[in-house]
């Protein structure tokens, strides 16, 4: 054997798949070829270092998200009018040989429709038929990836989908909910604030307008207290009053959100 | 349910029982972590891209074929999410800069001082080599994946795989070296 043909054998020779009749010749020439025995010694030891770097675990949060992404797309799926898989059993169902009469009236059915509605009219119907399908279909893929951002370890992420949320026409309970809980609970401000925005959209919903005025007495950085304030005044949600009166008061606070607080309460009047 | 294999399992899910990718995440949940730990050396980013890739098999689960293979196919996928996360990241101004968390275990009890510091040198020298040639040895060394199903995998020669392990252990046993001596002298 040549000293070329090692490089082909060794990978083999590494993991121990290499044939018995392969291995006693690479040993051959190993103790033959000073050279060789020297970097496959060298391979094999690094080889075999190499499962010193112990396997770990990942946190048991993983484990929450994944079933909580499961959940939503099962959701997602069950909220769906009929699924394709049933309209071709259907279909498979009406086509079979018993059902001729059927296939008959039908056939004649569908050349009478045919003619009267028009070939370009049934054309388009199928289309918008299958339009309405794929809206609904990106509908709910928008919600399931707004809903897995939102839950994201990481800042940039969480920021991205409440972008995805706002693409939402129809947002449901689980996503303002999870909006909400961004409000309340995000480390970062930016993330906060993103999510007053994305919240004002959906203002006119009572369980928004309770979620942000709660939110309001809980919150403690003055930049989002200010932006809440903001978004009261704009949404003229009276039931705020108070909570803004007892702000107004509260001498622990920020000034500038004081002063913000108060010119809440007369706006809102 | 148990019981049946991988590629069952994927079959049941691509037909509508996504209930069954459940049983595959406790599979392979683990593996994917640490397949993706080693190749990015951070814990959270690591997770977040064990998730994709579950969320990606739910998703593209019709394209799972009756004669596909589900370790391949899972680390196709987990391949995609990877360079999909690589240009992202290179491409967005991050927002919070990852606490680039260092990928490591408590050491057992009893280890030396010496093994450990040997075992932190093995590792930046993983680090410290191209990303193509330590994703051929997290493969084959840490997955335990066959050179027939990297092959796969990575779209090439069975003998291709063959070559770039040889080519990548020896450049790991040098970098190992290299950084030996300078901590030596």
């Amino acid at each position: 054997m040549k000293c070329n043909k090692l490089a082909e054998l060794i990978p083999d020779y590494l993991v121990g798949a290499a044939d018995p009749g392969v291995r006693s010749e690479i040993d051959a020439h190993l103790s033959a070829c000073a050279w060789c025995r020297e970097e496959v010694e060298g391979l094999t030891a690094t080889w075999s270092k190499l499962g010193e770097l112990a396997d770990e675990l990942p946190s048991p949060v993983l484990r929450e998200r994944f079933s909580a992404m499961l959940e939503g797309y099962r959701e997602g799926s069950a909220s769906k009018p009929a699924s394709r898989r049933f309209g071709f059993e259907r279909m498979v169902q009406l086509w079979s040989p018993g059902a001729l009469a059927l296939q008959f009236g039908a056939a004649l059915l569908c050349l009478a429709a045919g003619l009267a509605a028009g070939h370009y009219l049934t054309l388009a119907n199928g289309r918008n038929a299958d339009l309405a399908e794929m809206r609904s279909e990106i509908h709910s893929m928008k919600r399931l990836v707004a809903l897995s951002l939102l839950d994201q370890q990481s800042a940039s992420e969480r920021l991205r989908g409440i972008a995805y949320s706002y693409q939402l026409a129809q947002p449901d309970q689980k996503v303002i909910a999870a909006l909400l809980d961004r409000l309340d609970f995000d480390p970062n401000i930016n993330v906060r604030l993103a999510s007053i925005d994305a919240l004002s959209k959906f203002s006119d919903q009572p369980a928004v307008r309770r979620g942000l005025l709660e939110s309001l007495a809980r919150q403690e950085s003055p930049l989002v207290q200010i932006a809440l304030i903001d978004l009261m005044v704009q949404t003229r949600q009276r039931e705020s009053a108070d909570t803004l009166r007892r702000m107004t008061r509260d001498q622990t606070l920020n000034q500038a959100v004081r002063q913000r607080a108060e010119w809440g309460l007369r706006e809102i009047g | 349910m148990i019981s049946a294999t991988d590629h069952q399992l994927m079959l049941h899910v691509r037909d509508g029982e996504v209930a069954s990718l459940g049983v595959l995440f406790e599979r392979h949940h683990a593996a994917l972590f640490n397949f993706f730990l080693r190749l990015t050396g951070n814990r959270a980013a690591s997770e977040d891209l064990v998730q994709e890739v579950f969320f990606r098999m739910l998703k593209y689960r019709r394209s799972y074929r009756d004669q596909s293979q589900f370790t391949s196919w899972m680390y196709q996928i987990a391949r995609h999410v990877r360079f999909d996360q690589a240009s992202r990241r290179s491409r967005e101004v991050r927002l919070e800069e990852d606490s680039e968390e260092r990928a490591s275990a408590d050491p057992a009890p009893g280890e030396t001082m010496e093994k450990l510091e040997e075992v932190a040198l093995l590792r930046d020298a993983l680090a410290s080599i191209p990303p193509e040639k330590r994703e051929i040895l997290v493969l084959s060394r840490f997955q335990k994946l066959r050179y027939e199903e990297i092959a796969e995998i990575l779209g090439c020669e069975v003998g291709a795989v063959k070559v770039r392990v040889y080519r990548a252990v020896r450049e790991l046993r040098d970098a190992f070296f290299a950084l030996q001596g300078k901590r030596a002298s």
